[in-house]
């Protein structure tokens, strides 16, 4: 690999990482078109690194994000338990299923959703609204940008659940963290303001893409070289991310988030229109 | 966490000065060979075997941080989540 080849890739991997932390993304919706389309990379091999990216990215917010206390870990670890549930089911699936309708499916679902993202100001249930049935995942921290101290309770739970074991499944598939399913459904179901959306789900993703990485590396799917650059320009890319992040306000975000669905969305339906891998 | 971040950035550097033909992932004793004998990709390997951990280290400490909470149901949880983890690579390998 030449090294004007691994620069550009370091930086791609950077901006990746940079929009990921803050949106809660691992940054393979970005990777995986860029890897196919710019850089000739076979699909298996664009997954395969998109995995480890999104471990990077992860791996890079997930501590400092605990740490402010965004975070919400019990919440994350519930999803998480739909999360790769789902994603062995979406594996298995996988083998049976239409990549074109698939795709074209959720391409539609993103675009539906992104108006929600892009139209609907915050809207949680602030103030602790009591445990959640059995489980309590009630969270609070204290938002930077608006210098206010924020409690919420999370509702829904159920419905989250099935769209966290969905989003598993789109992981399994098109080897993305799940972070485009998860962040809005805790944003706009379950309560969860934007910020700790987003930095909920940076810390679930490296979860998800695990079992999927380890299973690629075993596989000999994942070429060291790219993983490496793309993992380490992910990183650096986090890192600057979760330190600006306080710049940004829960709508603010929203509003990015709800554009990069809509981007999204086109690619899925040129995937499903069979225009691109 | 941070010393993956090391292996690979140094991997990757040593790779750009003195480029290695080799181009496929090796397993953990492999590539520490690898690293030993001068191929700069085995300590890039090692630096993606390490980052790959990371996650898992991650559920370890939070069931940790449950069990010292006595936090019952959240450690039932994490456990969960790592057996559901188990199985997902038992059965795609």
């Amino acid at each position: 690999m030449e090294i004007a080849v691994m620069f550009g890739l370091i930086l791609i991997a950077i901006l990746a990482g940079l929009l990921g932390s803050l949106l809660g993304l691992g940054g393979g919706v970005i990777i995986i078109p860029v890897l196919t389309l710019l850089f000739n990379v076979p699909m298996q091999e664009a997954i395969g690194a998109s995995l480890i990216a999104v471990i990077a990215t992860s791996t890079g917010s997930a501590s400092y994000y605990v740490d402010q206390g965004l975070s919400n870990i019990r919440l994350a670890m519930v999803l998480e338990v739909a999360t790769t549930i789902g994603s062995v089911i979406g594996a298995l699936v996988a083998v049976y299923t239409d990549q074109y309708v698939l795709a074209a499916a959720f391409g539609f679902l993103l675009l539906y959703s992104s108006f929600y993202m892009l139209r609907r100001p915050e809207n949680i249930c602030l103030g602790p609204t009591g445990p959640c049935g059995p489980l309590d995942l009630s969270c609070s921290y204290d938002d930077k940008a608006t210098h206010e101290r924020v409690e919420y309770g999370v509702k829904n739970l159920g419905k989250g659940m099935l769209a966290s074991a969905a989003a598993g499944g789109t992981s399994g598939l098109l080897g993305v963290g799940g972070g485009i399913i998860k962040v809005p459904v805790m944003n706009l179901w379950m309560g969860v303001p934007m910020r700790a959306a987003c930095a909920t789900s940076n810390f679930m993703i490296g979860v998800t893409a695990l079992a999927g990485a380890i299973v690629y590396y075993q596989f000999g799917q994942i070429d060291p070289l790219l993983a490496g650059v793309v993992a380490v320009g992910a990183f650096i890319g986090a890192a600057i991310g979760t330190r600006t992040s306080h710049r940004f306000e829960g709508d603010q975000l929203k509003r990015v988030f709800g554009v990069v669905m809509i981007l999204v969305a086109v690619l899925m339906f040129l995937k499903a229109l069979g225009v691109i891998a | 966490m941070l010393s993956s971040l090391a292996l690979l950035i140094i991997g990757l550097i040593w790779y750009a000065l003195a480029p290695s033909g080799t181009d496929f992932t090796m397993g953990p004793a492999e590539a520490f060979k690898a690293t030993i004998s001068g191929d700069p990709v085995g300590l890039i390997c090692l630096g993606i075997m390490l980052l790959i951990a990371t996650p898992l280290l991650r559920i370890l400490v939070t069931l940790w941080t449950f069990l010292k909470l006595r936090d019952w149901k959240f450690v039932a949880i994490s456990l969960t989540v790592l057996l559901v983890i188990a199985t997902a690579i038992l059965i795609k390998g």
